[in-house]
């Protein structure tokens, strides 16, 4: 939050108006004296003190102002007791009298003014645009010692004191109005009606506190985050102008502002200049000003000025001490004050169990959020999937200026364990969080929940697939394995991963039948073990089950995505035996029936395709599946245009 | 940090509700404006309705002096009167001379001044003086009587007088001559203030208490003027001075209206309102200090409403 020295220096002065960055301000809400609709920042109750004392030889403090302001949205109430407003004058008279021994008796008077209390109301009309109104009540107290002749045999005249109250309403109106996000214009009548008692003594009239009918216009501008310019002009010709800035401290605001003034009523033109140093955090403000008038000021003042001009505002005239402000302000929140409201959140992804690594950098769901408090605030975000998530799932964090709207990416986590086996509509909740513990706003959206064996047709993410069955694979190798322990015992090294291909898959295929997915209309994949279970399955189940099987065996495995037009799609693997390819003879002299792939050294291996839906033995598969990926692959240019891809699973 | 922070905020807050219960200082209104501390002064002349014949030294032109007090008094007097049939344009000028040693008073045993000296010839502009009685009249056991306290010296023309031979100037000095019978003249200028001219505006009425008076003159710079308010003895045709305020030369005055209001109206049937700008002071001539009054006038004489 950003505050400018917000203090008015003509009929408008207060000492309690500040600016935040977005134009309203927490610390206003006991003042008037500015729009009359600008303290509707308030969220729910907020509290506000304003004490401080004037310097003459000494320091007096006073008690300035109590405010309590309630918002019931859209609607702002404030109610504000100011037992500072006031000042004194006392005086000679101006009259005397000669006494016999011809000394003169000074008759003495004083007057009192003062503001006891106001009231004000405002609503925002839209989010830009909001109006209001004030009462404020003041009195005024003419004490005057005058003389009074009385006519009877002789004459005497009798010394009498003569005093008379009377009080008035003063009532404006205000709007404020952001005419950009970085513009915020303010209009507030002065005295536009004042009624109430008026004066019997016709010579009090011309001490009664001046109320001239005015307008005032403001403008407040913000260049940038931390900066705030401000002008104020009457059309009485008095004006302020003020900058603030501020930074980030210690978890809450901290402010400087400075802020110059010209009243017409006082000298010289640039009055004085209001510096002010605030800190605010969380629902707490303290600010602490100083009024420095550039003329100077004690405890008397010329009789023949207040005679001719009297005064035209209480607590900022001609007679005004220099001050030292301190304002505090204290948010009352029966309701948690919201900084962040959801626009909308988009599911862009349905969810596939089996797919949840995928899910760390790839979003499920983007929502929009605006900031509409008055700070810059960090979002954090979170997510439950109904029946997916035990708990709420954070996403990374984002920084919202006030009044920008950000986007908000949400991941989400799968549990390892997780077994859907119904494909089925779920919910997603999603929350925001800012200051509170509690969120800010929260939004429900419907999601689809795939069951775990559900695929998304991206032959890529088949590895979760066969990731997921290697428990299972890394048993089911073993033991294959070790029926053979002879035949491998005896096998060149080298040649082992070939051998070993062999083996299992002679042995995997053994019981296995093709059958097509058993959901024409969705995509499903077995896991490697269901494959073993329900002795079949079609190119995936049979892809992902051997390549687990193999992977498990430490033997390395590719898919082969086989991209055809206008047939279904297909899946093999491709197999590394690990040679070198100056061994490739010791497997075949065909040079069709094996490709070259790089390692991770840049080294050429040799690599064979399996087909996988050829169950005979492994001879057939690998000629079958050479074949193929002979003719796709290479001869047609697959890896080249792309209807070929190699993934690696690994 | 935040707590602490807190709590520093409290702290803060419950030291400043406890000591800011005095209220904001006061002003106090000084006027400094050509050294008169109020803007105007009263004081009461006429304390006895009945008395008209001002003990306290003032005449029914409003020329004001307590030559008593003195061991003498020189005067030079431009005087205006308006409001009446026809209007006054005088020059007067006096000197009396006190035997301060040779006091007179009533046989009551109040002091009504002391015998007078004529020490010579008195000239005022050249033009000799004449001696005439300083005759006062007093009030004993309700009857008038007149007493003598001498000889005084006294130069007076009124205008249309075709045998005018001192015309008091404005702005200007009168020269001033004592040509003693025994010893060296005493010779020298008293200086002449501007001229007076006022103007009265009465709003309102006595029966309804709101009668006010503005006073208007032609303002100059000086220390201030006085102004006497006085009322006309419907019975006797007589002038009563009642107040006498002293104010700034600054043109004008709202009288208080209590002053007003309160006259009776069934005895007084005028006001009289005469505006004084003088100078007064004292001078030294031969080892004796002169008291010397030297005013412009200007009385009105207006109905009350």
């Amino acid at each position: 939050m950003l505050q400018a020295g917000n203090i008015l220096a003509q009929s408008s002065f207060s000492f309690s108006g500040s600016n935040d960055i977005s134009g309203k301000s927490f610390n206003t809400i006991g003042s008037f004296e500015t729009t009359p609709s600008n303290y509707s920042v308030t969220k729910d109750w907020a509290f506000s003190l304003i004490t401080g004392g004037e310097f003459s030889d000494y320091f007096n403090s006073s008690l300035y102002t109590i405010a309590l302001s309630k918002r019931l949205s859209p609607h702002n109430f404030t109610l504000r007791y100011t037992p500072g407003y006031q000042k004194e004058f006392f005086f000679n008279s101006g009259e005397s009298i000669i006494i016999n021994d011809s000394t003169s008796n000074s008759l003495q008077a004083s007057f009192n003014y003062r503001e006891l209390f106001g009231l004000g109301y405002s609503i925002d009309l839209t989010e830009e645009l909001s109006a209001g109104f004030t009462m404020r009540y003041f009195t005024q107290e003419f004490n005057k010692e005058t003389l009074t002749p009385v006519f009877s045999d002789s004459v005497y005249l009798l010394r009498e004191n003569v005093n008379e109250n009377i009080s008035f309403w003063k009532t404006d109106l205000g709007i404020d109005y952001f005419l950009f996000k970085d513009l915020l214009i303010s209009l507030a009548s002065v005295n536009l009606l004042n009624f109430g008692s008026s004066v019997s003594e016709s010579e009090f009239e011309k001490y009664k506190l001046k109320t001239e009918k005015n307008v005032l216009l403001g403008l407040n501008y913000f260049p940038a985050s931390h900066l705030n310019l401000s002008a104020y002009y009457e059309s009485s010709g008095s004006f302020q102008t003020g900058l603030s800035t501020g930074f980030s401290f210690l978890g809450g605001n901290l402010n400087f502002s400075a802020t110059v003034f010209h009243d017409k009523y006082q000298e010289p033109f640039i009055a004085g200049i209001i510096p002010s140093i605030s800190f605010s955090i969380n629902n707490f403000g303290i600010k602490i000003l100083g009024v420095k008038y550039f003329s100077n000021r004690n405890t008397s003042g010329s009789y023949s000025f207040f005679d001719r001009e009297g005064i035209n505002n209480i607590i900022n005239n001609r007679y005004s001490l220099d001050k030292a402000v301190m304002n505090f302000t204290f948010a009352l929140n029966t309701q948690r004050e919201k900084y962040l409201e959801f626009i909308d959140v988009e599911i862009i992804e349905e969810i596939f169990p089996t797919l949840s690594e995928s899910y760390f950098n790839k979003p499920f769901a983007v929502g929009k959020v605006v900031n509409i408090g008055n700070k810059q605030v960090t979002v954090k975000p979170f997510s439950k999937i109904e029946g997916l998530n035990e708990s709420e799932i954070t996403s990374p964090y984002v920084s919202a200026n006030p009044g920008d709207t950000v986007r908000i990416a949400f991941y989400t986590l799968i549990p390892e364990n997780y077994k859907g086996t119904k494909t089925e509509i779920s919910y997603a909740d999603f929350f925001i969080y800012s200051i509170n513990d509690e969120p800010d706003d929260r939004i429900q959206k419907a999601v689809l929940v795939n069951s775990s064996n559900a695929w998304d047709g991206k032959v890529s993410n088949l590895k979760f697939f066969i990731k997921k069955g290697f428990e299972f694979s890394i048993g089911y190798s073993k033991n294959i394995l070790s029926m053979h322990k002879s035949v491998l015992d005896t096998t060149k090294n080298l040649l082992l991963p070939f051998v070993k291909t062999n083996i299992l898959f002679d042995h995997f295929v053994k019981e296995l039948v093709y059958t097509a997915d058993p959901r024409a209309s969705a995509e499903y994949v077995q896991f490697p073990e269901e494959t073993v279970k329900l002795k079949g399955g079609d190119c995936d189940d049979l892809s992902v089950a051997l390549s687990a099987i193999l992977e498990s065996a430490g033997i390395q495995t590719a898919l082969v995505d086989y991209k055809a037009d206008g047939e279904p799609r297909h899946v093999n693997l491709l197999v590394n035996t690990g040679l070198a390819p100056e061994y490739a003879g010791f497997l075949t002299n065909n040079d069709t029936k094996y490709s070259l792939r790089k390692n991770e050294f840049q080294k050429d291996e040799v690599w064979i395709a399996i087909e996988t839906t050829s169950l005979t033995d492994f001879n057939t598969a690998w000629e079958i599946g050479s074949q193929k990926f002979n003719n796709e692959a290479l001869i047609n240019m697959g890896l080249s245009n792309g209807k070929v891809e190699i993934i690696d699973v690994y | 940090m935040k707590q602490v922070i807190k709590n520093i905020m409290l702290m803060l807050f419950a030291l400043a509700f406890i000591s800011g219960c005095d209220k904001p200082l006061p002003t106090e209104l000084v006027s400094v404006d050509n050294g008169i501390s109020d803007e105007l002064e009263i004081e009461l002349i006429a304390q006895d309705t009945e008395d008209e014949l001002y003990h306290n030294g003032f005449d029914t032109t409003g020329i004001a002096h307590n030559p008593t007090a003195y061991s003498n008094f020189i005067t030079a007097s431009g005087v205006k009167t308006s409001g009446l049939l026809q209007p006054i344009h005088a020059s007067i000028a006096t000197a009396i001379f006190f035997d301060k040693s040779n006091p007179i008073h009533t046989p009551g045993g109040r002091l009504l001044g002391f015998v007078t000296r004529t020490p010579g010839v008195v000239r005022f502009n050249n033009h000799q003086a004449q001696r005439v009685p300083y005759v006062i009249s007093f009030r004993d056991h309700g009857m008038v009587r007149d007493t003598t306290l001498g000889m005084r010296y006294v130069l007076s023309f009124r205008n249309g007088n075709p045998h005018n031979q001192f015309e008091f100037e404005y702005g200007s000095s009168v020269n001033f001559k004592l040509e003693p019978l025994i010893g060296t003249a005493v010779e020298f200028q008293i200086p002449t203030p501007q001229e007076i001219t006022g103007s009265v505006t009465l709003s309102g009425s006595r029966e309804n208490k709101n009668l006010r008076a503005r006073l208007n003159w032609n303002k100059a710079d000086t220390a201030g003027i006085e102004i006497i308010i006085g009322v006309l003895d419907k019975r006797k045709n007589a002038s009563l001075p009642l107040y006498r305020i002293r104010t700034r030369d600054d043109g004008e005055l709202i009288v208080p209206f209590r002053l007003l209001a309160e006259i009776p109206k069934d005895k007084f049937s005028r006001l009289i309102f005469t505006f004084i700008r003088k100078f007064e002071f004292n001078r030294t001539g031969g080892n004796v200090e002169y008291h010397i009054l030297s005013q412009s006038l200007h009385t009105i004489f207006v109905d009350i409403p």
